[in-house]
């Protein structure tokens, strides 16, 4: 059984909850108190689908978003942008947007898989983008789109299926990693053994 | 993109560091990473300042950019009216001017390739046509909206076109229309394009005609180039049925059009690799393709070895080209490289080996064997040259044990060490340009330094002794902007500082703020900028660049195809002539290294300059090199140009100690020279770092290394055994936390 490595960026305005919904999917959890992005800039999760093996890496902004300055590294080899809005704010719907032009303009691939995800839908009550709405946007991008809360969890895990769902054949990644170079500290073997007893 | 306004902003910093380039870059990485709150700026609205990797359109807009900032005052320093006498505003300069010079684009005459924004039109039809109409206009600049900005950069081809289509083109256009005879129903897609390229191109041809002396220059470029264009006929009309083939045409007629679409889609079948933006036309076309494609070609059906480029696989893939500012190779054994490694920057790059090693040794282009293997298997060299050569590699591997010996040498030209070693002549400029990487009249400790590094640096991470990061060396500042990022830097692009704040308190003067140009002040303890910002002047060093596209890889003769993502070729002085005074340097990227769409390839050509153009210095080596045709079928044939450029960049050194005479805690970064080595990149950094932080450790590995997963794979094995059931649902098979650091408690 193959395993596929797939870089997803986490896209969206400050504080609509990137990282709490890749908080939520790789452990889980959610914490309240999160406040920005320091410390954890990209996390992973190796999944089942079917019968591949996905191992999600999860590339948060750590937070050079916030002034204008993402780096095009950032999308480098991703399979899949995920661009998040709260919905109760319509100004981060507005701005998703401009993040999906800039992610078309890095990665204008057929395969590039774009999902859009409205979160906090535990706030129901507070709602201020009409899910026809985004959901007309989505179809005219051609992106796909969940509503999620990444405080119950409701619908995370659904977005990453849809990512292994649409993964193309073949990881277009491969295409150059086939023939670079691993410079990585010699200690990695004992590092291996380190992620074994997880 | 929407942003948190200004007023939100943190306002006081312990350092701003203005620019992005490498050496600002990783002295933001390490600050960060000790938990200094850092604010850090670009005027740009890329990473990398003089170390970007760009795309096509970026880079002319850069190299163009004028003042934005013109300077006004006389003096740059200037006491403040309404604050108190003892405070001074010290105005920068951000004249890209003086860093980038004598800027010289063309887009070569050639009978094959990068074609033309207008409607092509195939070429059997026209056998009569000379290959200066198909040349017509080259432009990497395909964005259908071509802007105001870029008339300059499509002017040249323009006006090669308006040299060749007065003539040709009443007798050219109408041929096509009568030869196709195929369907209109096209790729809606394309059709404006070609309708607005070509509105583009009308309209920026008035501008040309002002700029007299420009049209001068490119109508000599085209004479000189005429009989190279004659010569490549042959390969025109031997090439592929594709759209490259194509004839342009600046006829607007609408018949014309229509027919160029049904070109285009008869080129499809041949592309290797299709366009997205054309697939999906692509099924129901290929009937009509499979029709079409006998019909049309069966004059140049002859099968060419070396199928040129489409215009429309560039045409869509121009965002794929990214030049390199500032191409410098890595030694493998560079501290630099221990540094990327042990603060575990590297994660966020990837590298490949320089594979291919090339000089000129008796005017012929030469494989330089690289390692010990190498040098056994090489042809280069006799049974007695590998002897010797072996016996100088050993030498200088083990250089500690033979102090004594090279002592002797000490500030005495390399070449007399060198025959002391009796090498002869043949090594001797092998070791001299490739091993070495020296000047004629270098001094043999320095070059044997660098052997010893070369020499060191094979075998390390591959057969190659160089390194190059995939996406270009671009990648490197962006991935230490990262790791300040992660480690609570803040990142603000295209934020200009107009001037920093100095005040003076007991006689000792203090950079205690800076405005930007929107008027916002940020404290600061300490400010990091690059020298070349700074309105003194400072000694600079001059580098001739140049930057092409090509169709081919450059290969020596008699060598069958080598198997090189990244080549480095070395011309030492004097080998073009005696106007030749420097080693030339080339850097030749294939698409594998992601600079470059398929089937092209991008060379970074740098010297030091000694001509009053970049053009003047490196015009010989590209003729040398590039364009020769032959028909001795034993030589591969030289790869052709299919755009270059030229620039002068001025490298500005930094004062010892990077301090400025105004404040000590203004510190001024080197601009990026291009000596072999990362050395004084990773000095400079580390000598701010102690300034600022002194005692504590420069870039340590990260915190805790039990949370870093350095190898992704864990074993298969266990995510099976963890699996309970494989259904169409998504199942966790277990959590890794990469989180790549943690917060520093400070």
């Amino acid at each position: 059984m193959s395993m596929r490595e797939v870089k997803v960026c986490l896209l969206g305005e400050a504080g609509v909850g990137k990282s709490s919904i890749a908080h939520r999917f790789v452990m889980d959890s959610f914490n309240e108190k999160q406040e920005s992005t320091i410390g954890a800039a990209f996390m992973s999760k190796t999944v089942k689908y079917n019968t591949q093996t996905v191992k999600f890496q999860m590339w948060d902004t750590a937070g050079q978003e916030k002034y204008k300055g993402l780096a095009p590294m950032y999308y480098r080899g991703a399979s899949a942008a995920i661009v998040v809005y709260d919905i109760t704010s319509f100004n981060t719907y507005n701005v998703v947007k401009d993040w999906v032009r800039d992610v078309r303009d890095t990665c204008d691939t057929e395969d590039f898989i774009l999902i859009i995800v409205g979160n906090k839908v535990d706030v129901e009550e507070k709602r201020n983008v009409p899910r026809e709405t985004a959901e007309k946007y989505c179809v005219s991008m051609g992106a796909h789109l969940f509503e999620c809360s990444a405080l119950s969890g409701k619908n995370v895990f659904e977005i990453f299926e849809k990512i292994a769902e649409n993964l193309p054949s073949e990881n277009p990644m491969l295409h150059h990693k086939r023939d670079t170079i691993n410079i990585r500290p010699p200690i990695k073997e004992k590092k291996k053994e380190c992620c074994k007893t997880q | 993109m929407a942003y948190v306004s200004s007023d939100e902003l943190p306002k006081n910093f312990d350092v701003i560091v203005y620019g992005t380039g490498l050496t600002e870059s990783i002295i933001a990485a390490a600050l960060c990473r000790n938990g200094v709150s850092v604010l850090h700026l670009d005027y740009n609205q890329f990473y990398g300042g003089e170390c970007a990797s760009l795309m096509y359109r970026e880079f002319i807009e850069f190299l163009k950019a004028t003042p934005r900032t013109p300077q006004t005052q006389d003096n740059n320093v200037q006491s403040t009216e309404d604050q108190s006498s003892n405070s001074q505003r010290y105005f920068l300069r951000s004249d890209l001017s003086r860093i980038y010079e004598n800027i010289e684009q063309d887009f070569v005459e050639q009978s094959s390739p990068l074609l033309p924004e207008v409607t092509p039109v195939t070429t059997n039809v026209t056998p009569n046509i000379t290959s200066t109409d198909c040349a017509n206009n080259y432009s990497l600049a395909t964005d259908t909206d071509t802007k105001v900005t870029s008339h300059e950069e499509t002017s040249q081809s323009i006006h090669h076109n308006s040299d060749s289509t007065e003539v040709n083109e009443d007798n050219l256009s109408p041929a096509p229309v009568t030869t196709f005879d195929t369907p209109t129903s096209t790729q809606e897609s394309t059709q404006p394009t070609q309708k607005d390229n070509k509105s583009s191109l009308q309209e920026s041809q008035p501008t040309l005609q002002d700029s007299q002396s420009t049209l001068q220059e490119s109508q000599s470029t085209l004479q000189e180039s005429q009989p190279t264009l004659q010569e490549s006929q042959p390969t025109l009309q031997d090439g592929q049925p594709t759209l490259q083939d194509g004839q342009p045409t600046l006829q607007d007629s609408q018949s014309i059009l229509q027919d160029s679409q049904s070109t285009l889609q008869e080129s499809q079948p041949t592309l290797q690799d299709t366009q997205s933006t054309l697939q999906d036309n692509q099924s129901t076309q290929d009937k009509e393709t499979q029709l079409l494609t006998p019909s049309s070609h069966t004059k140049i059906s002859t099968p060419s070895t070396d199928p040129v480029l489409s215009w429309t696989e560039l045409k869509s893939q121009h965002r794929m080209f990214t030049f390199d500012l500032w191409p410098k190779l890595i030694y493998a054994t560079d501290p630099f490289v221990d540094m990327i490694v042990k603060s575990s920057v590297t994660k966020y790059l990837e590298f490949k080996a320089v594979n291919k090693i090339i000089t000129v040794l008796d005017g012929n282009l030469t494989l330089v064997p690289a390692s010990r293997a190498d040098v056994f298997t090489s042809k280069t060299v006799s049974v007695l040259e590998k002897r010797l050569l072996m016996r100088f590699v050993t030498f200088v591997m083990d250089l500690d044990e033979h102090t004594e010996e090279v002592e002797k040498y000490n500030a005495r030209p390399f070449s007399e060490f060198m025959e002391h070693m009796r090498l002869n002549a043949k090594l001797r400029a092998l070791i001299k340009s490739s091993i070495a990487q020296v000047e004629d009249d270098s001094l043999t400790e320095v070059a044997l330094e660098r052997s010893k590094f070369y020499l060191q640096s094979i075998g390390r991470y591959s057969n190659s002794p160089y390194l190059w990061p995939v996406y270009g060396i671009g990648e490197l500042p962006q991935a230490f902007c990262r790791m300040a990022a992660v480690f609570g830097g803040l990142y603000m692009l295209r934020k200009e500082i107009r001037y920093l704040e100095i005040i003076e308190t007991e006689g000792v003067s203090k950079c205690h703020s800076v405005r930007d140009t929107e008027n916002t002040t940020f404290l600061c303890k300490h400010i990091i900028l690059g020298v070349s910002l700074v309105p003194d002047p400072q000694p600079t060093i001059r580098y001739s660049r140049a930057i092409l596209a090509t169709n081919r890889k450059l290969l020596p003769p008699n060598t069958s195809d080598i198997n090189s993502d990244i080549g480095f070729i070395t011309i030492p002085s004097h080998t073009l002539g005696p106007n030749q005074s420097y080693t030339i340097k080339i850097i030749e990227l294939s698409p594998k290294s992601q600079s470059c769409p398929d089937r092209c390839y991008l060379v970074h050509i740098t010297c030091c300059s000694s001509q009053n153009t970049a053009k003047a210095d490196l015009l010989p080596v590209v003729e040398f090199l590039f364009n020769n045709s032959t028909d001795n079928t034993d030589i591969p044939p030289a790869p052709k140009v299919l755009y270059s450029i030229y620039f002068n960049y001025n490298s500005t050194q930094a004062p010892t100690g990077n301090k400025s005479k105004l404040a000590d805690n203004i510190h001024l970064i080197s601009s990026p020279d291009l000596e072999p080595s990362y050395q004084q990149i990773l000095s400079e950094a580390k000598g701010v770092f102690d300034t600022i932080c002194p005692g504590d450790t420069f870039l340590p590995p990260p915190p805790d290394p039990e949370d870093i997963i350095y190898e992704p794979t864990p074993p298969e094995q266990n995510q099976i055994d963890i699996v309970e059931s494989a259904g169409d649902s998504l199942q966790p098979t277990g959590t890794q936390s990469d989180n790549e650091t943690e917060q520093i408690e400070k």
